[in-house]
């Protein structure tokens, strides 16, 4: 896979200069929240004199020019520094590692789920476009498409949790149960069910839309025609040539959701009191905390490249086109 | 403008736009079908809904109208949905132009921005923003722009690169047309209507966005919206769940309208641009052709001659396919039952009637005028039948229809009398090879598979076998280093190499009859050359029927036995090659004959002048 | 005088890590009112050639004259002032005229960008131009992509002599054409050439339609030429490999004595 590893340097190296935009991005969201971190750090402490006040702002370099500033942010993250958070008083990077685990469970099961789901009923809508099933699938991803996370989480959690009282409506796991392994692992799983199940079901319907959309494009063209007219069954035409054709796009799809899933995670773990990435992120903007804000932007901007790899590494392995240059008429 | 048109005549975009007038109407009335500030205590707290006619929907913890709330609430929902994407798509069409037109550095920089915000979760940057700025509607607005302008940029570049490259574009510069004319005449116009396609997409998710943030708190405090109408129930949650349901339905109707609006849009797009094709191809399955039989030669009763019989042959009847297999060896066939007619000669004399049409018709649906007419036309066991026609003469209707690939919906009338009773079964008994050798093979399967699929299915044969078969195959259509090839992919091919690789994967489970659609009009000569020597060469070694359609009266000379000429869908004329081209008796093939240029025509200029 | 003089034109392409010259040392010259045909087979440069010629890609090195300019050194108004002596027809027919245009509209730019006849004459040279092409004159309100192949493609050729050029390119101009249409363009072009005096640069792979206009014919290889010559002589004297695979290629209609039949049918 010589292809795929030339490919994956390449875009490794070449979201270098995008991340730095990223660092600058989030450095003037810093800059215009600087002060009123200040101030809200005195309010929180109970208010401070003058001179607290301008250690405070020294501390944070705002008595030095921007340029400079900003060449301390870039040197203070390349030593993965990423700050002090106000509202933990902690260091960000340490809070951000803590919080990880449980948002990437979250997303990994949803997206797998969704995966696993979603190319399925596409395959099954994709086969016969137009068909009544088609039409059926279609129309109900659809709708499932238009409602929003924290909606459909809040609605879940009415029927599931309060009225049916089948499953546990928050928290990643029972609190001092003092369980542990397969139990522990049991509980966790029960209190996932919900929030994965909510980001499954929106994700399952877009990666039907998908899937679907990509196999109504290629039963146009001549290499199915080409398959019929060597007499395949179709159950083999519909999955060796359009459904097999049809994974590329949602493959991309991948990559380009990933940004907004973990946007989704910040309701989404809300909703069910999830100590993960997008709660923290709730919690540094109720706290007033631009540093951690900041930091989280950093870190997702980071995870969604590294996405991004994964999603180009199998990308490469299905398509044997990339990386090659296409020979031309 | 015709587009608008087109999309309205499409149920889910008329719904959608029924569900979007109806909100926005609700939204402007607001202030007259709910006066007062919505956000002010009206009733009784939690007024249960569908109980009291004042408040239809309820009230909240406060005592404040639910209904009113939804009503005012639109009015913010499609505001910010609006006005940020409008805002997104300035920014993105901005951005997307800029780095189109200026190419180079410029480019590069750009779309590292937009690769940036690309790779930010939106969402983040919103919160963060309206955070950190403070929240109000244009502070949302803005915040859910910067947020989701990065998609149109990019769409809008990838346009302008690949209309830029059109020969339209090379033609207004060949005019002289100055480069900014081309920009906003040629290229923009043209540009435009995918990107409005995916802004509707945007309004949706704006909307969503803007829930999201007033739910969390971070919308105008000011002002009623869904999300904090969503927010405010979920703390009476467990008693009065509808303060939240209400509101939620309000915005998926929303969302669903601004999605069908959408997907009525890119489908009427969708249909101008297979209007443009010149053939539309469409989609699924073909029906299955009105099939007679005739007695089958030998002596044998038919099994499955029921008249008119609609279906291809079931497995019982496999015994009865006519056609002689390639060198006279019989296939295999795991369907069993295939011995009883070995033993014919593998070639068979030019009067063995292999198959006739009757008065047969098709046409395509949605489409007027039938491609095909009346069309009555034997094919003998054996021979090389060439079908001459231009375009728009029905030579491919006619080609698929023997195959039993045509369309979805075609319409077919009169038959189709194959001499065994039963229709051929496409890929056993008949080979078919495309046009367009880079469209006829799959780009992601390797051109083992390919080839082995069909001699896997129909020789009942296992993979490695079928891949031996393969190999085989692609050594009898002289490709060099089969080994090698049956794990390469087909864009390492050229294209006369493609279409060798496709006549290998049409013959692999050993047909007797192959049709050939053109199988040369999209490679230069010297390759035509080549593939018509080859197909040739297999056909006369393997006695097999070969009916090759082509619109070049010349090529089809050099080998046919017969040929039959079609224009508009109608037979002209048919018998012996050499009779009907040196002699043709009707006039459209006299046309054609005289027409035909070859290196001993004259020239239409003289000589060199000094 | 030569009215095209190219000189030692070179290209090169690089995608993907791989290079490719398209076009390496290519020089020929054309004179007014003269045919050059340039036969090849697919990848042979030639199409490259036509859009260097036409100032549509520049070359990575040579020199052409037009006209008895410099054609490379013009640029911005000059070269596209220039450019309503040297024309072009493309092989697309669908391709060629912007989705949105009706054949008025296709017709009007020339007219308007070089001011060809002052600006209330124009719908009238609109409707000669389209007559002499062979199109109905009221057909000038109609969308191009609503005509048959051939009419756009006269529709083109209209839109190429609206200049009044020295120079016509026509890159495989009528590839596309069913037979009966394409006899009935070069009989439109070989009129054409001999009312006005214009050159053609005929590209094609068919060697047999390159013979029907051509003075002389260029066979190409490689992004070279190999041989170029009087159009008689190079078909009945091929001198490179190339030319007689292209001359073996054209299909006969009448059966070749010589002809090579593997079972002696």
């Amino acid at each position: 896979m010589t292809r795929a590893l030339r490919l994956t340097t390449r875009r490794a190296l070449s979201s270098i200069p995008v991340l730095l935009i990223v660092v600058i991005l989030t450095f003037l969201l810093l800059e215009t929240a600087a002060g009123d971190a200040v101030d809200a750090y005195l309010l929180s402490i109970g208010g401070g004199d003058a001179a607290i006040a301008e250690t405070l702002r020294q501390a944070y370099g705002l008595d030095q020019s921007m340029a400079a500033r900003l060449w301390l942010y870039l040197s203070a993250l390349a030593r993965l520094d990423l700050g002090w958070s106000v509202a933990f008083d902690r260091p960000v990077l340490g809070l951000i590692i803590e919080r990880l685990p449980n948002t990437l469970l979250l997303m990994g099961s949803a997206t797998a789920l969704a995966f696993a789901f979603g190319s399925t009923l596409g395959i099954l809508a994709g086969a016969r476009p137009g068909s009544l099933r088609d039409r059926l699938l279609s129309t109900l991803s659809l709708v499932v498409y238009a409602i929003p996370g924290f909606w459909l989480g809040l609605v879940l959690a009415i029927v599931f949790a309060v009225q049916l009282r089948w499953l546990p409506t928050s928290g990643i796991e029972t609190i001092a149960s003092g369980r542990t392994g397969l139990s522990r692992a049991a509980d966790i799983a029960a209190h996932l069910v919900l929030p994965v199940g909510t980001l499954a079901l929106i994700y399952t319907a877009l990666f039907l839309r998908v899937m679907r959309a990509g196999m109504a494009g290629i039963w146009r063209l001549d290499f199915v025609l080409f398959a019929r007219a060597k007499g395949l069954s179709r159950v083999r035409i519909v999955l060796r040539h359009v459904a097999r054709n049809a994974l590329l796009p949602l493959i991309t799809m991948l990559g380009l959701q990933a940004a907004a899933m973990l946007g989704g995670s910040v309701v989404i773990e809300s909703i069910f009191a999830i100590p993960g990435f997008g709660r923290l992120a709730q919690e540094a903007v109720s706290g007033r905390d631009a540093a951690l804000l900041c930091g989280i932007i950093v870190v997702s901007a980071v995870l969604v490249i590294l996405v991004n790899l994964l999603v180009d590494i199998v990308y490469a392995a299905l398509d044997p086109r990339v990386g090659t240059a296409e020979r031309g008429a | 403008m015709k587009l608008v048109g087109d999309m309205l005549r499409r149920p889910e975009a008329a719904a959608g736009l029924a569900i979007l007038v109806l909100l926005a109407l609700l939204a402007l009335l607001a202030p007259v079908l709910f006066p007062g500030d919505p956000l002010k205590i009206a009733g009784r707290a939690l007024t249960a809904p569908f109980t009291d006619p004042a408040f239809p929907l309820g009230t909240d913890r406060l005592g404040r109208d639910v209904l009113a709330g939804i009503v005012h609430g639109a009015r913010t929902s499609l505001f910010v949905g609006l006005a940020a994407a409008l805002a997104a798509l300035a920014i993105g069409l901005s951005v997307g132009l800029a780095a189109g037109f200026a190419g180079g550095i410029a480019d590069e920089a750009l779309m590292r921005v937009v690769d940036a915000f690309q790779i930010v979760p939106s969402f983040l940057l919103a919160l963060a923003f309206v955070s950190v700025v403070g929240a109000s509607v244009p502070v949302v607005v803005l915040a859910i722009a910067l947020g989701a302008w990065a998609d149109p940029a990019r769409l809008t570049r990838a346009e302008v690169l690949s209309v830029r490259g059109r020969d339209y574009v090379a033609a207004a510069r060949i005019a002289g047309m100055h480069p900014v004319e081309i920009a906003l005449r040629e290229i923009l116009p043209n540009v435009l209507p995918p990107v409005l396609a995916l802004s509707a997409i945007i309004v949706a998710t704006a909307i969503l966005t803007e829930a999201a943030l007033s739910f969390l708190g971070l919308g105008d405090p000011n002002v009623v919206t869904w999300g904090s109408m969503i927010a405010e129930g979920r703390n009476v949650l467990r008693s009065s769940p509808f303060l939240s349901i209400f509101p939620g339905l309000a915005l998926v109707a929303t969302v669903v309208g601004v999605y069908l609006l959408s997907e009525g849009l890119t489908n009427a797009l969708a249909g101008e641009a297979s209007v443009e094709r010149k053939k539309p191809r469409r989609v699924g399955k073909s029906p299955p052709l009105p099939c007679r039989a005739s007695p089958p030669q030998g002596g044998r009763s038919a099994s499955g001659g029921n008249p008119a019989q609609p279906e291809a042959p079931e497995v019982g009847e496999t015994a009865l396919h006519p056609i002689s297999p390639l060198e006279g060896e019989m296939p295999g066939r795991a369907e069993g039952g295939a011995g009883a007619e070995s033993d014919r000669p593998a070639r068979r004399g030019q009067e063995d009637l292999l198959c006739e049409t009757q008065d047969l018709s098709v046409t395509y649906r949605d489409q007027e005028t039938p491609a095909l007419t009346n069309l009555d036309l034997a094919i003998r066991a054996g021979e090389r039948l060439a079908i001459i026609g231009e375009s728009g003469s029905g030579k491919s209707t006619f080609a698929r229809a023997l195959a039993g690939l045509l369309p979805e919906g075609a319409e077919v009338e009169g038959t189709v009398d194959w001499a065994a009773g039963a229709a051929p079964l496409a890929g056993r008994d008949l080979g078919f090879v495309l046009q367009d050798p880079s469209a006829s093979l799959n780009p992601v399967l390797t051109i083992g598979e390919q080839v082995a699929e069909g001699a896997r299915r129909h020789l009942g044969l296992s993979w490695p076998e079928a891949r031996a078969r393969a190999l085989d195959m692609l050594e009898r259509v002289r490709l060099p280093e089969p080994e090698k090839l049956l794990a390469a992919y087909p864009h390492q091919l050229s294209g006369g190499q493609r279409q060798r690789v496709a006549i290998a994967a049409a013959l692999a489970a050993r047909p007797g009859l192959v049709i050939a659609d053109e199988p040369t009009s999209a490679l230069d000569m010297v390759v035509q050359a080549e593939i018509v020597a080859l197909l040739d060469d297999l056909v006369r070694g393997a006695g097999m029927t070969l009916v090759f359609i082509t619109h070049d009266i010349a090529l089809a000379a050099g080998f046919a036995d017969r040929v039959a000429i079609f224009k508009d869908g109608a037979l002209v004329e048919t018998g012996p090659a050499a009779a009907v081209l040196a002699a043709p008796r009707e006039t459209y093939t006299k046309m054609l004959v005289a027409s035909h240029r070859d290196l001993a025509s004259p020239p239409l200029v003289g000589e060199i002048r000094a | 005088m030569s009215l095209l003089v190219a000189q030692n034109l070179g290209k090169r392409f690089s995608s993907g890590g791989r290079t490719v010259e398209a076009l390496r040392d290519v020089s020929l010259s054309l004179a007014a009112g003269e045919t050059l045909g340039l036969a090849g087979a697919s990848g042979s440069g030639k199409s490259t050639l036509a859009r260097i010629l036409t100032r549509l890609m520049p070359p990575d090195g040579g020199s052409v004259r037009f006209a008895g300019e410099d054609w490379l050194a013009l640029s911005g108004a000059d070269l596209r002032r220039r450019r309503a002596r040297m024309q072009m027809v493309f092989q697309d027919v669908s391709g060629a005229f912007n989705p949105r245009a009706t054949v008025a509209d296709a017709l009007d730019d020339p007219l308007r960008i070089h001011a060809v006849v002052p600006k209330g004459e124009r719908p009238r040279e609109i409707a000669a131009l389209l007559e002499r092409v062979g199109v109905p004159a009221a057909y000038a309100g109609r969308a191009v992509r609503d005509l048959s192949g051939g009419q756009r493609q006269r529709v083109a050729i209209a839109r190429a002599i609206a200049t009044r050029p020295a120079l016509i390119v026509l890159d495989e101009a009528v590839s596309a054409l069913d037979v009966s249409v394409r006899e009935r363009i070069l009989h439109l072009l070989a009129t054409l050439q001999e009312e006005r005096g214009i050159a053609y640069l005929f590209v094609s792979h068919d060697l047999a339609v390159l013979r029907a206009l051509s003075h002389r014919i260029a066979v190409m290889e490689a992004g070279r030429i190999v041989e170029c010559g009087p159009a008689g002589r190079v078909i009945a004297d091929p001198q490179s490999p190339a030319a007689r695979a292209l001359i073996r290629a054209v299909p006969r209609l009448l059966p070749q004595e010589s002809k090579e039949s593997p079972d002696g049918r």
